[in-house]
């Protein structure tokens, strides 16, 4: 009996040394589904700074002209509670409406450097707090016009992604080169945000952890 | 007369696993029943908790007729109109996914089919109050449940599974009553309580 055992193991040796390999291979192919299905989608390429610094950003997008790198520099600033209500331009204004009970108003500030012609619309910006919650900017709940863009001038001519593949000629940017923006947003009453997060689309994004209270 | 016993006690293995191969594979769990959503069972009037955030019915009418901001509806079932807030957790959400289920289980009707629905994604812990609508056949309503999800795809998610709280009586009522109900407009933030 003792014979025959060893016997077996003798006659499966090359398939049991090749067993762990095979089981390696599996995980390996399975890897390639979580990297091609699962992480572009999700946020997990954090550009990590913090409030006040000059950053390099960098991720890529797809439009109608292939994979484009969209580059560029960016500053998280003067992040504060309660401020007064601006428009679209910044102005502040002084007659405007309620804002919705049990929520509180938050301003920060994004000073931006880029290639006039990089593509920056429909980007996001958000406070995230201690516990991961994400509150993210959303004009439509402000009741006043804070508009759509929140990331770049709103009375200047700003690059669009290319929609189609033969497009005709849009007007040169004229955005400038290094400018900064007011953003505003709702957030919940008891919201302690303790980062700024920007991003476009997943997976990468820029995280500004806040300085400890007053360095704001 | 040992091989032959061997032989047979092989068959019989074989045999066995047939067996048992076809009953693991007919009472197994199908693939719709392994991906649907974990339902998370509720009443109106009491908090039930999502992984997205927190549903809580606050009030269910029945009429023939009803107002939107923009247009009338009338229908020859029933419309039920609840009154409903949801609480985000950890991101800004809405009610994505809103439908009536039949007591027995076996017929949905989702909601947005001829009222459009305004109700705007809220940040986390600011919540969103408003009158979700339903067309529904009178004889399907009775002990009724509202699912409610804030994904649009809802497997392996939870899904609220909300005791509308409705009798056939009430039901015979509202359709004898050809009552009109106007919705209200969505509140953002706990301004209604």
């Amino acid at each position: 009996m003792g014979e025959g055992r060893v016997g077996w193991w003798r006659r499966n040796r090359w398939g049991l040394l090749a067993l762990p390999v095979v089981l390696v291979v599996v995980g390996a192919s399975g890897w390639g589904r979580v990297a091609t299905f699962w992480l572009p989608y999700e946020m997990v390429d954090s550009v990590d700074t913090e409030v006040g610094r000059m950053t390099d950003f960098t991720d890529d997008y797809v439009d109608a002209g292939g994979t484009r790198e969209r580059s560029l520099r960016m500053a998280v600033r003067n992040v504060v509670a309660d401020p007064q209500p601006v428009d679209v331009a910044g102005v502040p204004l002084e007659v405007l409406g309620e804002l919705p009970g049990g929520t509180r108003l938050w301003q920060l500030e994004i000073d931006v450097e880029a290639d006039p012609e990089m593509v920056l619309g429909g980007c996001h910006v958000a406070l995230v707090d201690a516990a991961g919650r994400v509150t993210e900017r959303d004009a439509t709940l402000l009741p006043w016009d804070a508009g759509w863009d929140a990331c770049q001038p709103h009375d200047t001519v700003n690059p669009m992604a290319q929609l189609f593949v033969d497009e005709p000629e849009r007007d040169p940017s004229t955005r400038p080169p290094a400018y900064s923006k007011v953003v505003q947003l709702l957030a919940a009453a008891d919201f302690e945000p303790v980062a700024v997060r920007v991003w476009w689309e997943p997976p990468t994004f820029l995280t500004a952890q806040l300085l400890p209270a007053g360095g704001r | 007369m040992n091989r032959s016993w061997g032989r047979l006690g092989k068959a019989a293995f074989v045999l066995v696993a047939l067996v048992v191969g076809k009953e693991l594979a007919t009472s197994l769990p199908d693939q719709s029943a392994s991906l649907r959503p974990f339902e998370v069972d509720g009443e109106a009037g009491e908090a039930v908790e999502l992984r997205t955030g927190t549903v809580e019915v606050l009030d269910v009418a029945l009429a023939t007729t009803v107002f939107t901001p923009t247009e009338g509806y009338r229908t020859p079932g029933l419309w039920v109109v609840v009154g409903a807030r949801l609480t985000p957790a950890d991101e800004k959400k809405t009610f994505t996914y809103t439908a009536v289920r039949s007591a027995e289980g076996d017929r949905v009707w989702e909601g947005r089919t001829r009222t459009a629905l305004g109700c705007p994604a809220t940040p986390p812990g600011v919540p969103v109050t408003c009158d979700l609508t339903f067309e529904v056949p009178p004889e399907a309503l009775a002990g009724a449940d509202l699912l409610v999800s804030t994904e649009t795809d809802q497997r392996h998610d939870s899904l609220a599974v909300i005791d509308l709280g409705l009798t056939a009586e009430q039901v015979e009522e509202a359709l004898a009553a050809e009552e009109t109900i106007e919705t209200r407009a969505t509140v953002v933030g706990g301004g209604d309580g």
